[in-house]
């Protein structure tokens, strides 16, 4: 199931996400960037038993972040990821938030060699602009937009 | 669906409409969009109205909060929002604002050819285009910098390109600011945007960036075409580029250190990405710099693309770039922030 929606938008690409708290949230929020940016160039050969694996191996990065507030921490959050993807030529293909707090975080993220994904879209950035960050009933809904 | 009433637009002239600055508290100025009936039903579309209202409210905005007619939605200010601040008066300058692919901007060379020549080659070309120039997300160039040369290219713009035997000194003539605008400052760069700025000299990056063969097939105003060379059928280039990873890192960093700005300089703006300082902050000189180096990389970023494509012509037609006339028109920034001295009611003012 498509755990994010598009949002509509002139020139950028906005998703709303729900989440049962804030750490999934996060966490999907970061999937759901990775997941508008690249796909996976052949099907995961771990996952056909037997079948070579030719592949880089993942690896796992630690991400810090401080921000005055929560908000801050969200978008702090996304364009470390994209700036560590673009810097170190990685893309992210899982996350955990280990410790959340309004105004810091500690995260694993697992990153693959970016020589095994097609990047579709490249995003630039997480913005401010409309941004959403509330609880709903059943946990968290965030919308972002993203510059592309 | 737009969030504006639109009953609050009041027609100045058939082009142009104003928002009044009555349509929210905290507008300094009112809002100015240029724009035609039809254009402006798009217009009313989208959210960008709303934000030409918001960049209203940025502290020592001059006169109005302007949208040009390609005024679309985008972030912060509305693509084609322009605005004016004065530097004595507390005007602030806004990474957001600018955007973060600094210095995003077009070139655009004349050729000889005709459409005739080239027609039956359009495959080849395109496939050579293709292959030697790196495009796409994180694409990394054959042009590859050290670290000390990158700080040279962030200085020196284009002309370290034309040094490198990339272009030549009419390129710089044909080109915003000679290619490098004075004032840049490398040590205003962090080591993250120049670690994403090293590979990607003379890359074309994805998105909505390109390079365009293109085909005269109507002349708008035949005196200026005359001047420039131009004329029906002929084959003309655009290549559409910025600043990369180096620049989008560079408008994370600031925007980040400007939203703590909004608080210790008691500024008032609707949305935060319109983070901003007073440009002559120590936070708004910093960015200034900055931003003028990533400029700088952007200039000789589609230097670098220019030779690169005159390169693909040689090699496809077996001629040299000149012999083809393959020369540039001019470049021109279509994001970037930039320090102008004009007459306001009567007074010289550094905007």
């Amino acid at each position: 199931m498509q755990y994010y929606e598009l949002l509509e938008h002139t020139a950028d690409i906005g998703v709303r996400l729900k989440a049962k708290d804030l750490k999934e949230l996060f966490e999907n929020t970061a999937l759901a960037m990775f997941d508008i940016m690249s796909e996976r160039k052949s099907p995961d050969p771990r996952q056909s038993v037997g079948a070579p694996s030719h592949q880089s191996p993942a690896e796992k990065i630690i991400v810090k972040q401080d921000a005055d507030n929560l908000e801050e921490l969200f978008i702090n959050w996304l364009n470390e990821l994209l700036s560590l993807s673009s810097a170190k030529e990685l893309i992210f293909t899982d996350f955990k938030i280990n410790k959340l707090s309004e105004t810091a975080l500690e995260a694993t993220a697992i990153s693959e060699n970016i020589a095994d994904y097609k990047v579709n879209t490249e995003i630039k950035a997480a913005t401010y602009h409309q941004l959403k960050l509330e609880p709903i009933n059943s946990g968290w809904q965030a919308e972002v937009i993203f510059d592309v | 669906m737009s969030e504006i009433n639109h009953e609050i637009l009041e027609k100045i002239d058939d082009y142009r409409w104003r928002i009044p600055k009555s349509y929210k508290p905290g507008m300094r100025v009112p809002g100015i969009i240029y724009a035609d009936e039809k254009l402006l039903k798009d217009i009313r579309q989208d959210k960008a109205l709303e934000q030409v209202a918001n960049v209203a409210f940025l502290p020592g905005i001059v006169n109005a909060s302007l949208a040009m007619p390609d005024i679309h939605w985008g972030y912060g200010f509305c693509i084609g929002g322009v605005a004016a601040t004065d530097i004595e008066n507390g005007g602030v300058i806004s990474p957001g604002g600018v955007g973060f692919d600094i210095n995003c901007g077009v070139r655009m060379l004349k050729t000889n050819l005709q459409y005739e020549d080239i027609k039956n080659k359009i495959k080849d070309l395109v496939y050579a285009l293709f292959s030697d120039i790196p495009s796409g997300v994180g694409s990394k160039g054959d042009i590859r910098v050290s670290a000390k040369e990158e700080e040279e290219i962030l200085v020196k713009g284009a002309k370290w390109a034309v040094e490198k035997g990339y272009g030549t000194q009419e390129d710089l003539e044909c080109t915003e600011e000679y290619g490098a605008i004075q004032g840049a400052d490398p040590a205003a760069v962090s080591d993250r945007a120049y670690e994403r700025g090293k590979a990607q000299s003379g890359t074309l990056g994805s998105g909505n960036h390109f390079l365009e063969i293109q085909v005269i097939d109507q002349l708008y105003d035949r005196d200026l075409c005359d001047e420039f060379g131009l004329n029906l059928g002929q084959i003309t280039l655009m290549i559409h580029s910025g600043s990369r990873g180096l620049g989008y890192q560079v408008c994370d960093d600031y925007t980040r250190s400007m939203v703590h700005c909004l608080e210790k300089y008691n500024i008032n703006v609707p949305d935060r990405q319109l983070a901003c300082s007073p440009v002559n902050s120590p936070e708004g000189k910093a960015y200034l710099g900055a931003m003028r180096a990533a400029a700088n990389y952007a200039w000789a970023n589609r230097q670098c693309l220019m030779y690169l494509t005159r390169k693909v012509f040689e090699k496809i037609f077996v001629c040299s770039w000149q012999k083809m006339g393959m020369e540039l028109i001019y470049d021109v920034a279509h994001n970037i922030a930039k320090l102008e001295k004009y007459n306001i009611g009567g007074k010289e003012k550094s905007l």
